[in-house]
């Protein structure tokens, strides 16, 4: 029964993502034509050169023909050509998502951690001296800009640096050349570089699951299903597991509807501490006005959302004997 | 102000909001008013600064890099700027283009929610689905992209930037006025109109709009504070507004890199979008307790101890004595026994007065009455589950030992194995994501030393005392898979596994069906027969004391007004509450005419501390005596009332 409410949710994902490049193809092409500044470049470019560059980039068949075409060269991980020759979609793609990963991965494992324990807390004694504490924190964390809390940590990251004389966190780039010898020193390399880019996107939102988290918490812990192992005689600790467990269902729902957010903050993130990623990827496909690349990165997105929620679902299974054992 | 409460049963009772204006209810939210304040303020501000700063925004002067002066309030950027032109400037553009996202998202979001909502079926799912698609999209690339595109057309550039937020943020409101539709959609008056012939789009213009808006108000303020977050983000990265037009988005971003040398540059617009966004998440929370009652305060169960008071409790206002314990029962070494418990909550509300009532072993008393009358307070009081901040007088003892003012540590030892409790609702007394053969596990004393398989036998088999068919199968489901008759059989066996010397049975059958309550009552006995445990058994129904008391305690406002054994109570009631819940029994033989009702609702506990006796207001028999509170009077053999009309009687006895 498990088995079918997965293949239900992977079916519903798989239809999502065909949805997907629907929307993303006719977004992306009903937005302009990507050789318009060509055609107004002065002095004009020969006609001849341009027809050549729309035979290449296929605009001039018509617009289902050239969906379907992307869509069978999409499957068989073929982007389409660039508008720069020189740049293969697929090849920029490869290098960059393990890199948008590592930051993604990290911030997410630190923000469910954080918003668990905090939320938790906070709920266990509300009102208390550590629910006083956190519940402004993340008031001020959710109004905080992202680009404005990773410039502060970058900088004072290079503060630390400069003080200390050392080269602890590394402000620009995802990796280096590793200098120092050994196993310690590769790792205390790697966190050097993610450590403030994902603290950066974690703080932004463990904010709100932690919100979510408190009042999920503190609605089991008044309900009867806690009271009445209260009345069973159970110890502290099993009594606060009957209210954090089922607490944790609602919380999946928040997480996976935040993904997309999480992937704006990407981008952001990347900026300011230039990662070679997937956010640069973007804003350089923007600025170049290159459709293909563009779909390219639209489309791994929505992938990324639909493999979270497919994600979300498994672990709605593993928490909730409603959804396993449902009807 | 004293708040007006009637002691609700189990929980907290939350003091009943008196009925005020919106407006007042909102002005008391002190951090929406201010934030609502600061907002205009800065509003304001973005007006008045540009017309009357002696700098323009563009204006280039000779000092490069000042810092804060007289001259320069805010400072001077490397080219000139003047900085507070410049933060009045950009403050103003982000503010406007805030505020344009915002009304567009709102406007388009509405229609289309109110539209998907109402109309259901096909169009909803598609509506719904597109919105799904648009929302995997991440915002900021959206934005960028669109925003890209829209460079090139003509028109100011903070209404391109604004349209182009607000397509990538209208799905939220849509999705929001979405759910209010879909909910008002089956509601009666909307059903009532459409049976009476009122056109769709009247329907919707007339009946769902308005109760949308107010969703959609609490929510303009957090979609202000979205759009601004996005701006800035936007104008950060470069899409969004282009200099030389500035807004804090652009700010920041030409101060990145100097946070330490030109901190007046990097800090004032930072902090500026944190206040804006900040205010404008208190607002939308202020405004949700106004509108939105039900999304606010919440109680948390009291796992921490009740203080237990000594001396006498708070009689105010009056100074008169509290009603007199009736001395009740033998020697006191009955299972249990309480005397004169009070209890109040946090605020001083009183929601017992002076209780006293004894259980013997292997007997079984009823504590009846009506909703509000503390019934279950009684019971939460023996087991240590009072409201979080109660306050406790006198004493609960079982078998000698004194249980108020325990610990939970303490309380453990004896929840579940002495003294276990079986709650009213078996729909949600067991934890959906647990089975119940492991929520059984726990509550059994030995389920630690004995192994696994001995347990679950040991377990099962108690299970098929309670009636369950297929006990072995059952241990394995999860509650969701079980009925409401099987869930209380099951919340029986939980309670009764140990074989605690006394049960608290907290309305055990008022959420079955009627055809399950008398098994029920009669696992119940049977288990205290055999087990020789004594019960509360706490009941609204006098159908069921009958046959399952041996003796009953009334309750009125937190009292108890008449106390005797079955006898006394069903032949001679004395107390005309107790005689008016009778009246309310239908019985066999009866002569077809109207069930009496008792008139009016239960006095409020504030009465309580006055002076006249608490059921004067219902009562029909009231006199001029009934001004003062009558003390539990003993009319013989144990039977006591609240009542002066009792009196005479007591003299003959």
């Amino acid at each position: 029964m498990a088995l079918r409410y997965l293949v239900k949710r992977l079916a519903a994902g798989v239809g999502v993502l065909v949805g997907a490049t629907i929307i993303i193809f006719l977004l992306v092409n009903a937005a302009g034509d990507p050789l318009g500044p060509l055609e107004q470049q002065q002095p004009p470019v020969p006609r001849a050169v341009i027809a050549a560059e729309r035979l290449r980039l296929g605009l001039n068949k018509p617009l289902p023909e050239r969906y379907l075409q992307w869509l069978a060269g999409v499957v068989h991980g073929n982007w389409g050509p660039s508008i720069d020759p020189a740049t293969n979609i697929g090849q920029q793609l490869a290098q960059r998502i393990p890199v948008t990963m590592e930051l993604v991965g990290t911030a997410l494992v630190i923000a469910i951690i954080l918003a668990l324990v905090v939320g938790t807390i906070a709920a266990v004694r509300p009102y208390g001296i550590f629910d006083s504490l956190s519940t402004p924190t993340s008031f001020f964390l959710l109004a905080l800009p992202s680009f404005w809390l990773a410039v502060l940590l970058k900088q004072l990251g290079i503060l630390y640096n400069q003080r200390t004389e050392t080269q602890t966190f590394y402000t620009v780039g995802s990796s280096s050349p590793n200098l120092a010898p050994g196993i310690g020193g590769y790792i205390l390399n790697i966190a050097g570089h993610v450590i403030l880019p994902t603290v950066t996107l974690a703080l932004i939102h463990y904010a709100s699951w932690s919100r979510y988290q408190r009042a999920a918490v503190l609605d089991s812990l008044s309900s009867d299903y806690v009271k009445s192992a209260v009345l069973r005689g159970l110890s502290y600790r099993q009594v606060l597991w009957h209210a954090v467990r089922p607490a944790l269902i609602p919380v999946v729902t928040v997480i996976a509807l935040d993904i997309p957010a999480l992937l704006s903050g990407t981008v952001i993130v990347e900026t300011v501490f230039q990662w070679n990623g997937m956010g640069a990827f973007l804003l350089q496909s923007i600025t170049e006005d290159d459709p293909n690349a563009i779909m390219a990165w639209f489309l791994v997105a929505a992938a990324a959302v639909v493999g979270f929620n497919l994600i979300a679902d498994l672990a709605y299974a593993l928490l909730d004997p409603r959804i396993r054992y449902g009807t | 102000m004293e708040p007006d409460t009637n002691a609700a049963d189990g929980a907290a009772a939350p003091p009943a909001p008196k009925r005020e204006s919106q407006l007042r209810s909102f002005l008391r939210h002190r951090a929406a008013v201010a934030s609502g304040g600061i907002l205009l303020l800065l509003v304001c501000a973005a007006i008045i600064v540009p017309l009357l700063w002696r700098y323009n925004y563009t204006q280039l002067t000779n000092s490069l890099n000042t810092p804060p002066s007289l001259a320069h309030p805010l400072g001077t950027d490397a080219l000139g700027h003047d900085m507070l032109a410049q933060t009045a400037r950009a403050l103003g553009e982000s503010l406007m283009i805030a505020a344009v996202v915002t009304a567009f998202a709102i406007t388009v979001g509405s229609i289309v929610g109110l539209v998907s909502g109402y109309a259901g079926g096909r169009v909803d799912m598609v509506l719904m689905r597109f919105t799904d698609l648009i929302m995997t999209i991440p915002l900021i690339a959206l934005a960028a992209f669109l925003a890209n595109k829209a460079g090139s057309l003509a028109g100011p550039q903070w209404l391109h930037i604004a349209f182009v937020l607000a397509i990538a943020i209208w799905t939220w409101p849509a999705r929001l006025v979405r759910g209010v539709a879909l909910r008002l959609r089956s509601e009666d008056f909307v059903l009532a109109a459409r049976a009476s012939g009122v056109s769709r789009t009247r329907i919707l213009a007339t009946h769902l709009l308005p109760n949308a808006m107010s969703q959609v108000l609490v929510a303009a303020p957090i979609i202000a504070a979205v759009s601004i977050l996005a701006e800035s983000g936007l104008s950060f990265i470069g899409f969004g507004v282009q200099p030389p037009d500035t807004s804090l988005g652009v700010l920041v971003a030409n101060a990145q890199g100097e946070m330490f040398t030109q901190p007046w540059l990097f800090y004032p617009p930072g902090l500026l979008i944190v206040l804006i966004a900040l205010c404008g998440n208190f607002l939308g929370d202020g405004l949700r307790d106004t509108l939105d009652p039900r999304g606010a305060a919440m109680g948390a169960l009291g796992l921490t101890r009740t203080a237990r008071e000594t001396g006498t409790p708070p009689a105010k206002p009056t100074a008169r004595p509290l009603l007199a314990g009736p001395d009740i029962g033998g020697p006191g070494d009955a299972l249990l026994s309480i005397r004169g418990l009070s209890v109040f909550l946090s605020d001083g509300t009183a929601i017992l007065r002076n209780v006293s009532l004894e259980v013997g072993k292997g007997e079984v008393l009823a504590l009846v009455g009506e909703s509000g009358a503390g019934k279950s307070t009684v019971g939460n009081a023996i087991v240590g589950t009072l409201p979080r901040r109660s306050k406790t007088y006198g004493e609960v003892r079982y078998e000698g030992r004194q249980l108020l003012g325990l610990g939970f540590r303490a309380f453990r030892s004896i929840r579940g194995r002495a003294v276990s409790m079986i709650l009213q609702d078996p729909m949600t007394c067991l934890n959906p994501v647990f089975t119940v053969g492991r929520q059984l596990r726990e509550a059994y004393v030995h389920g630690r030393q004995e192994s696994r398989g001995v347990v679950e036998a040991r377990l099962v088999e108690i299970l098929a005392i309670m009636g369950i068919r297929n006990p072995r199968h059952c241990y394995r489901q999860y509650p969701h898979e079980l009925s409401g008759g099987m869930k209380q059989r099951v919340a029986i066996a939980m309670a009764t596994c140990n074989e605690p010397g006394l049960i608290i049975a907290d309305e055990p059958t008022t959420a079955l069906d009627v055809t399950i309550q008398a098994d029920v009552v009669d696992l119940l006995r049977n288990h205290c027969v055999k087990a020789r445990a004594g019960m509360l058994f706490i009941t609204h129904d006098m159908g069921l004391v009958a046959g399952i008391a041996d003796r009953v305690a009334v309750m009125y406002a937190g009292s108890i007004v008449e106390y005797g054994t079955v006898e006394d109570i069903f032949e001679r009631p004395t107390m005309p509450y107790t005689k008016a819940l009778l009246g309310a029994v239908p019985r066999v033989g009866q002569a077809a005419g109207r069930l009496e009702t008792i008139p009016r609702v239960i006095t409020a506990s504030r009465n309580l501390n006055g002076d006249s006796c608490p059921f004067a207001d219902r009562c029909s028999v009231r006199f001029d005596r009934c001004a003062e509170t009558p003390p539990l009077l003993p009319l013989g053999d144990g039977h006591y009332a609240a009542c002066w009309h009792a009196s005479s009687l007591a003299v003959e006895a």
